[in-house]
């Protein structure tokens, strides 16, 4: 999948812009707050409908405009597909997919597909469950509709289930076991896709932090359901047997029969996707524990490139691959990994100079220069 | 210059009605000024005679002039067959389709904690009842296919599994006249699940 054109309206800093993309990797060059991650943050925008930065479309229109719109006209295997993300401050959020209009997110979500590295995905390892959490679901969000429907409807069902919760005791008669029964519905559809998903990442991930440390470092990724044990801290791994969904189903209805006093107590659900995490090991140890800052900053890139191979194994459109402002945050060996990735799909990078770049790209780059509202080409060739 | 008074309380007024914000308010309230005043009185007479003469069935739950409905005194009804929806407004989408003739029960909405709303603030009690004298064979359910409509459908098959009555759920699938290939994955899926043989 390729982005050939992008336009920006009253967008962020942006009042207009009109952006052809030339590259196979496209190199945005200017100083801070000029709004290179602006421009990343409307690709981004294209693929899932909302931004990485902010929760309310309301900040992304430019000052005083009374409406943003983007639009991204891409290539892909199937054809050219244009997608339009808007919002009124009005608070009407406008969503089109090749000219028609589209009610729902999920008519929308995936059919741009990006893998977004941020200097604040750094903290993917060491970061709260939250950061890994989201980490899978976005890229299962993108590749499966269906997992997007019940990510969605799990929340729906969850917030309603907490509000009752909240009620106490009395919210046995006033409908929590068909709350209940929804939840685990809503709730094994997601935790299976994520068991499967995680076993597949786990092998890339492992390769690429093998390939960073000369072999030195074994990084092992797996996925801690809230379903099972007994004790305080009740996670653990989901052995082969259990993955059936009907093993799930039945291993999640314990886990709430076992927790309802808990529960109705403090008035929250305390078992689900919503409180599961991913698990990473390095050399047999706990990463977020006992790897130096080095190793988990391996991993947190190794989770990445894995994240573009999943994507591109699923036999769908390659994703895009964005980069915002992590180059000069890896050193030379993490560079150079990250680069060979860089050549095999779409890039776009930001950065305050194009100089960590110098003789490392093999195949067509395009620089463009940003200033304060605006992204011009720089000259475009192999190399510079 | 402010509104005078007069103008000024008819724009809150309008702003208190539902998807109705301030602007739109005031451009509804220019309009009725601009009307020759036999249309304003018309309307509000319409307003006014609706709100009063509209009751809701004390059998089903409908809005109806008459009490019980005409749906439920009709003669060439079934009554076996009693279709459970959300709102009135429902009964109107399923009347239109002209393809059921048994009766309906109007529960009032759907069970949502977040809004307050827990079984007991719905029209169940009143459904319990009507299936006690065994002429009904069949309870439809008709509740909307989100969150909301799917817990308080599983809620009436628990309610109602005791009663020995045949409980259906209306099927989900593609819309009449699409193509499969813009179907969502969703959609389809659901589709696919509620098949049947040929």
């Amino acid at each position: 999948m390729r982005l050939k054109r992008l336009q920006l309206h009253d967008f962020r800093s942006f009042p207009t812009l009109d952006l052809t993309l030339n590259g196979q990797v496209n190199v945005f060059v200017g100083g801070n707050a000029e709004g290179k991650t602006n421009a990343l943050e409307a690709v981004y925008l294209l693929a899932t409908g909302r931004s990485h930065r902010v929760a309310h479309d309301r900040e992304l229109v430019r000052w005083e405009a009374p409406a943003y719109l983007v639009r991204g006209d891409f290539a892909s295997q199937a054809g050219a597909v244009q997608v339009e993300v808007g919002f009124s401050t009005e608070g009407r959020k406008v969503l089109r997919l090749n000219g028609v209009a589209k009610r729902r997110l999920s008519d929308l979500i995936g059919q741009a597909r990006v893998v977004l590295f941020a200097p604040e995905d750094l903290e993917l390892v060491k970061g709260a469950p939250e950061v890994r959490r989201r980490y899978i679901d976005l890229q299962l969000s993108q590749m499966s509709a269906a997992y997007y429907h019940h990510l969605a409807a799990y929340h729906r069902v969850l917030d309603q289930r907490n509000r009752l919760l909240k009620v106490g005791p009395q919210a046995e008669e006033r409908g929590l076991p068909v709350w209940d029964e929804k939840l685990i519905v809503h709730g094994v559809e997601v935790i299976r896709r994520r068991l499967e998903a995680v076993e597949r990442l786990a092998g890339w991930a492992s390769d690429a932090q093998r390939q960073v440390s000369g072999g030195q470092e074994e990084l092992s990724v797996s996925y801690q359901s809230s379903l099972g044990g007994d004790g305080q801290r009740s996670s653990r791994e989901v052995p082969e047997t259990d993955r059936d969904p009907d093993n799930l189903a039945r291993a999640f209805r314990r886990r709430l029969e076992r927790l309802r006093p808990a529960e109705i107590e403090r008035g929250m659900t305390l078992a689900g996707p919503h409180r599961d995490d991913l698990r990473l090991d390095i050399n047999r140890q706990e990463a977020r524990l006992f790897s130096s800052q080095g190793q988990q900053r391996t991993a947190a890139l190794a989770l990445k490139l894995a994240e573009v191979e999943f994507m591109t194994a699923d036999g769908g459109d390659p994703p895009l691959l964005l980069l915002d402002d992590v180059l000069s945050e890896l050193d030379e060996k993490r560079r150079g990994l990250l680069l060979e990735t860089v050549g095999r799909v779409q890039t776009i990078i930001t950065g305050t100079d194009g100089a960590p770049l110098a003789g490392r790209l093999a195949v067509d780059v395009a620089f463009y220069n940003v200033t304060r509202g605006t992204i011009t080409p720089a000259g475009e060739g192999r190399d510079r | 210059m402010p509104y005078s008074p007069a103008l000024a309380r008819l724009i809150d007024e309008l702003t208190k009605l539902p998807g109705i914000g301030p602007k739109t308010a005031q451009r509804l309230a220019f309009y009725l000024l601009s009307r020759p005043t036999e249309d304003v009185q018309s309307l509000a007479a319409a307003m006014v005679t609706a709100r009063e003469r509209t009751i809701h069935c004390r059998v089903c739950g409908n809005l109806s002039e008459a009490d019980p409905c005409s749906i439920c005194t009709g003669d060439g009804r079934d009554r076996s067959v009693i279709c459970v929806v959300e709102e009135a407004k429902d009964v109107q989408a399923l009347e239109r389709t002209r393809e059921f003739a048994g009766l309906y029960h109007v529960l009032g909405g759907a069970i949502s904690p977040l809004d307050g709303i827990g079984p007991e603030d719905l029209r169940i009690k009143e459904l319990l009842r009507r299936l006690e004298g065994g002429t009904v064979k069949e309870v439809i359910v008709a509740t909307d296919p989100n969150a909301e409509g799917e817990v308080t459908a599983m809620y009436l098959a628990r309610a109602l599994k005791p009663l020995n009555v045949r409980v259906t759920r209306l099927a989900r699938g593609l819309p009449v006249g699409g193509d499969l290939e813009y179907a969502d994955e969703v959609t389809l899926g659901k589709a696919l699940e509620g098949r049947r043989a040929l």
